[in-house]
């Protein structure tokens, strides 16, 4: 029985704001007797502030929803928002230039520019836009990442560790809405995953940033404040305030 | 293994077409040029077939002078010899033939034909019965006195029609006649495009000859039951000394040979482009394996790892370049056909008009063209095959090693020692006459400067790229990177465009520096006002009554005509050609700087001789030379003086007198012309141009013109280089598109990630544009650096007059640099596009 959850975890917009909502998504691969629902009607909201984190078995859409919500695919039907801009109204250009503007990324590989060092890395999505970096902002989170002594190294030359650290300074250094990561832990070991999702807390707690995190681990959605959990293209539960041990229970339930 | 490649090989399909297409556009070229050349051939020999086909027998002067670019001059001989020849009782017909240099004048008072660069134009007296090769397309009645039939190609292209009266020039001047037919020659309106005119045997003689009982030969038909060899063996016998029978059969082969070998530099000219066009495509072939195994390595080290050994590797590499050598031969074979048109049309167009009826596509041109493309591919990819061969089965579960070219010591030295000495064998050769030494020379460098390439590609594009940040942004930045990341394929990618580059820069430094020459050399040597020319240079030319009636104006001081002719020179067992001028006026108006004797003192039996030659034989003022002149004669000519400016008096000067003894045609080439003193220029030039209006073949130039048009005589050669070499630039520019592309199919999740945070198409496609600025950029700087040593040390060569004579374009250099720019940008278009196009999701997709 899927749960109709936006019901539950919708809040009233006057409380706290949506950073980022789907209404009714779906999406579609292939055609006729191969069509592949991937998201099969999903109505979610991602609140502000918040570091939210889906899960589910290999299949079930997370990744897709996470695409959808980022711009990066386009639905088949329903909408997707991002404060109050209906994605599914825009063109590639400003689907982009909201990524650029709006939305910061992590991803579990291949995350930033082999030709270019940590910092072009970083303020990468600003050059993008020929604006120059804020320095108090650079500094801060060079400082919180603790990256202040791999400034001019290039990616081949930092730990995986390190050019997650990177990928996620990039990720804030626009001050983004939201930022969306892709397993961003999958690469890494325990240690640095665990640096990782620590300054993902802090992230969350002290710049009061919005983060939409797809894992497998759940040790790392344990550092979330909610999690949804995804099968067959729809959602089937959420907890907040996670431990591990919830996380795990309804993932056994689900069979991943 | 062999199953494997193949299958590799189709999987990528695409891949395949587009590396296939420089190959392609190579055989291309090389079989049209074949294709091309047979065709012309074989519409001679044709032609000559049809025209001797009814001639047993030739009778004509034993004494020729051979000229310097293929053909010859050949001596007169009696009208009287036709009663001997029709003595001989194996005679059926005898007929003589007269020809000579004539021009018909279009109905819009222009000549037709440029003798000077195309087909000639000569008239000959018509022979009827069985020896005529043409027969009547209009008219058909043979010309009597004042009447004259032409070929049908003239008169279409004058817009003649019979009945019409019309202007034929003659070293006698302009005549007037009525036309009376048109002709054709077997199903040819125009043979080799040559244009020809028909008067009766008298009328030949009057206007071609000046009224000389003479005739070039005599055209001899045996009767039935003789053959070619007894008829000529009997005529032999009775022909008194000087003369000489030759079979029909050989004067056929004779003249077919002369026409290939008059062909052969033509045709040796067009296959060194065909030659540059593929060592560009073998490096661009080089260029995308090297490229295709990098990106392979992983498929390359699991086959290592499950068993493939390091020769099923190489062979399997080879079978593929060797199948892609084989479909790009097969489509670039059958596109030579339409080469051979196009080529055909652009040499049309640079004034080269060339005929050719029914392509003749030879087993030769099956059989070179495909050897050679599938040669040259499956050389150019056994470098690549083997380093693929050499790849550790390690290699599959490691990721792909970064290039570390960029400072490799061994890559230096044998680059630079490749380079020295291929530099060194280019001079030497220019230096020596060695052709074939230039040109392995060139490779050499080529090749030398492609190994040095990678050493260069960081820090060049660091260089050319600086300034893009600052211009463009992050996206200038991120292609200077790119540029910079693989400083092999960068090298390799800008290679094949420097060789095009380097090519194009040198032609236009040596045309520079030969009109620089050219200006100079008339400048300080023609001390006249005016020049009467025609561009019928070495086929006939301006009567010489055209000098005798501008010599006449009041308003002129001086004038004098020059004229050429040719003669052997027994001392040095050779065909010279000689420049004949009037000694009382040349030397007023012509400073050739003699450093003994004096024009003026030249006699019937004297010569002058050019420096270099005197000093290289040894020969001194008081000397005695003897020359055969085309007559037969011999004549001792004593040296009277020694000149230094060779550049239009040739090696040796004669009187006009003496060549006036030898009996050929009289033809001033020039004309120069010295005002009066006192007359204004406009009433000077106003005087002669209303003489010269009357002679169609006749230019007439202020000195300044003068000089201008014979700076621009190279504009053609060069035009046609160009065009040929636009060849290499287009392979090359193919070789910047497909490394583009697969850079870009290499990239695809760096340009994903790009996009996904915020990179626009837009942004994307600039970005990849830059990139193929800069590798542009970057071969076209070295390829103009190669280039410019090329061109001042052929220049230097020819001018011969220390290091320094030659002249550096820099504006048509960098016109040269910024047409290789944006030819890189139009073929970056689509790769650009397909970076921009790339679906976002599959750099995210975890593998």
């Amino acid at each position: 029985m899927a749960l109709d959850v936006a019901v539950h975890v919708g809040r009233p917009a006057d409380l706290t704001a949506a950073a980022a909502r789907a209404v009714d998504a779906v999406k579609v691969y292939g055609s006729g007797q191969t069509a592949v629902r991937a998201l099969d009607g999903i109505t979610v909201d991602f609140d502000a502030g918040r570091l939210t984190a889906i899960m589910g078995p290999s299949g079930s859409g997370k990744s897709t929803l996470l695409h959808c919500l980022a711009g990066l695919d386009a639905l088949t039907s329903g909408a997707v928002f991002i404060g109050d801009t209906d994605l599914t109204t825009l063109s590639d250009t400003q689907l982009t230039l909201l990524r650029r503007e709006r939305i910061g990324f992590v991803f579990q590989s291949f995350n930033l520019v082999p030709t270019l060092n940590a910092t072009e890395n970083i303020t990468l999505p600003l050059a993008l836009a020929g604006r120059r970096a804020d320095p108090a902002w650079l500094q801060t989170l060079v400082g919180a990442l603790h990256l202040g002594d791999r400034l001019r190294h290039r990616p081949s030359e930092l730990s995986g560790g390190q050019q997650q650290r990177v990928a996620a300074a990039r990720a804030m250094v626009t001050r983004p809405e939201l930022i969306f990561a892709d397993e961003p832990t999958g690469n890494l070991d325990s240690k640095s995953a665990t640096e990782l999702l620590e300054m993902t807390r802090v992230a969350v707690e002290s710049f009061g940033q919005t983060v939409v995190m797809v894992t497998h681990d759940s040790r790392a959605a344990s550092y979330a404040d909610r999690v949804i959990f995804l099968a067959d293209g729809r959602i089937v539960h959420e907890i907040g305030h996670p431990t591990m041990e919830g996380i795990l229970d309804e993932l056994k339930r689900l069979g991943a | 293994m062999f199953k494997i490649a193949l299958r590799s090989t189709l999987a990528k399909k695409r891949r395949l077409l587009s590396t296939a297409v420089s190959i392609m556009i190579g055989v291309a070229f090389l079989a049209g040029t074949l294709v091309f050349t047979d065709t012309i051939k074989r519409t001679f020999d044709d032609l000559f077939a049809d025209v001797y086909a009814n001639t047993d027998a030739l009778v004509r002067s034993s004494t020729s002078v051979e000229l310097q670019f293929g053909g010859e001059i050949r001596g007169r001989i009696p009208e009287s010899v036709l009663t001997t020849i029709r003595g001989v009782d194996e005679v059926a017909a005898a007929e003589p033939t007269v020809s000579g240099f004539a021009q018909i004048v279009g109905a819009d008072g222009d000549p037709i034909g440029d003798p000077g660069r195309g087909a000639p134009t000569f008239a000959m007296n018509y022979t009827s019965g069985v020896l005529a090769p043409w027969e009547f397309t209009d008219g058909s009645r043979p010309p009597g006195p004042g009447e004259v039939a032409i070929d049908k190609g003239s008169a279409d292209d004058g817009d003649l029609h019979v009945g019409d009266r019309i202007t034929v020039l003659t070293q006698t001047g302009p005549h007037e006649f009525l036309l009376v037919g048109t002709v054709r020659f077997g199903s040819v309106d125009s043979p080799g495009g040559a244009s020809i005119s028909l008067f009766d045997l008298a009328t030949a003689q009057e206007v071609l000859l000046g009224g000389a009982h003479e005739i070039d030969g005599v055209v001899v038909g045996a009767v039935d039951g003789v053959s070619e060899d007894e008829l000529t063996e009997r005529i032999a016998a009775v022909l008194p000394d000087g003369m000489e029978a030759i079979t029909g059969t050989a004067i056929t082969e004779e003249t077919q040979d002369s026409i290939a070998d008059a062909m052969g530099f033509f045709n040796t000219f067009m296959l060194v482009f065909a030659a540059i066009g593929l060592v560009v495509a073998s490096f661009t072939i080089y260029n995308t394996f090297q490229i295709i195994v990098s990106q392979r390595s992983r498929e390359m080290a699991l086959l290592r790892s499950v068993g493939a050994t390091r020769r099923q590797v190489l062979v399997a590499e080879l079978v593929e370049a060797g199948l892609m050598g084989v479909v790009a031969s097969l489509v670039g074979l059958v596109a030579g056909v339409f080469v051979a048109e196009v080529l055909q049309r652009m040499l049309a167009a640079f004034g080269m008009d060339v005929p050719a009826g029914g392509t003749a596509f030879g087993l030769r041109t099956a059989l070179v063209a495909l050897a050679v493309g599938i040669g040259v591919t499956i050389v150019a990819a056994v470098f690549p095959s083997m380093r693929a061969s050499r790849i550790p089965p390690l290699a599959a579960i490691r990721d792909v090693s970064l290039d570390t070219s960029g400072h490799s010591k061994h890559r230096l030295i044998s680059g630079g020692v490749v380079t020295a000495v291929g530099g060194g064998a280019f001079v030497a050769g220019l230096s020596g006459g060695r052709l074939e030494w230039v040109g392995v020379g060139a490779l050499a460098t080529f090749i030398g400067a492609f190994m040095l390439g990678p050493l260069v590609a960081r820090p060049g594009a660091r260089v050319i790229g600086a300034p893009l940040p600052a211009l463009t942004g992050v996206v200038g930045e991120l292609a200077r990177e790119n540029a910079k990341r693989n400083p092999k394929r960068t090298a390799r990618t800008g290679g094949a465009l420097m060789v095009g580059v380097a090519l194009v820069a040198a032609i236009t430094i040596i045309a520079a520096s030969v009109k620089d020459w050219v200006r100079d050399a008339i400048g300080e040597q023609f001390t006249g006002d005016y020049v009467v020319s025609t561009e019928t240079m070495g086929f006939g030319g301006l009567s010489p009554d055209v000098a005798v009636a501008i010599g006449e104006l009041p308003d002129v001081a001086l004038v004098t005509g020059i004229r050429t002719g040719a003669a052997r020179d027994l001392n040095a067992a050779a065909d010279a050609e000689y420049v004949a001028v009037a000694p009382a006026t040349a030397g007023r108006l012509f400073d050739v700087g003699m450093i003994d004797g004096a024009v003026e003192n030249l006699t019937v039996d004297g010569i002058l001789v050019d420096d270099d030659e005197a000093m290289g034989r040894g020969i001194e003022v008081g000397d005695v030379l003897p020359f055969r002149f085309v007559d037969g004669v011999t004549r001792d000519l004593t040296v009277q003086g020694i000149y230094t400016e060779d550049e239009l008096a040739g090696p040796f000067v004669v009187s006009q007198q003496l060549h006036e003894q030898t009996g050929v045609d009289q033809f001033d080439v020039s004309v120069y012309v010295a005002k009066a003193s006192g007359v204004s220029d406009a009433d000077a030039a106003a005087a002669i141009a209303a003489i010269t209006d009357d002679v169609p073949n006749a230019k007439f130039e202020t000195r300044t013109e003068f000089i201008d048009s014979m700076a621009a005589q190279v504009d053609p050669l060069v035009n046609l280089m160009y065009g040929l070499l636009g060849l290499a630039v287009l392979i090359s520019l193919v070789n910047i598109a497909n490394s583009m592309a697969l850079s870009i199919h290499e990239r695809t999740r760096e340009l994903g990630l790009l996009r996904a945070v915020g990179m626009t198409r837009r942004q994307t496609r600039r970005s990849v544009r830059w990139e193929a600025v800069i590798i542009a950029l970057l071969g076209s700087v070295l390829g103009i650096a190669i280039g410019v040593f090329f061109g001042w040390s052929i220049s230097v060569t020819i001018r011969n007059e220390g290091l320094a004579a030659f002249v550096l374009p820099v504006i048509p250099l960098v016109v040269i640099a910024l047409i290789a720019v944006v030819g890189a940008v139009i073929a970056a278009v689509r790769p650009a596009w397909r970076a921009a196009r790339l679906d976002v999701l599959r750099a995210i997709a975890t593998e």
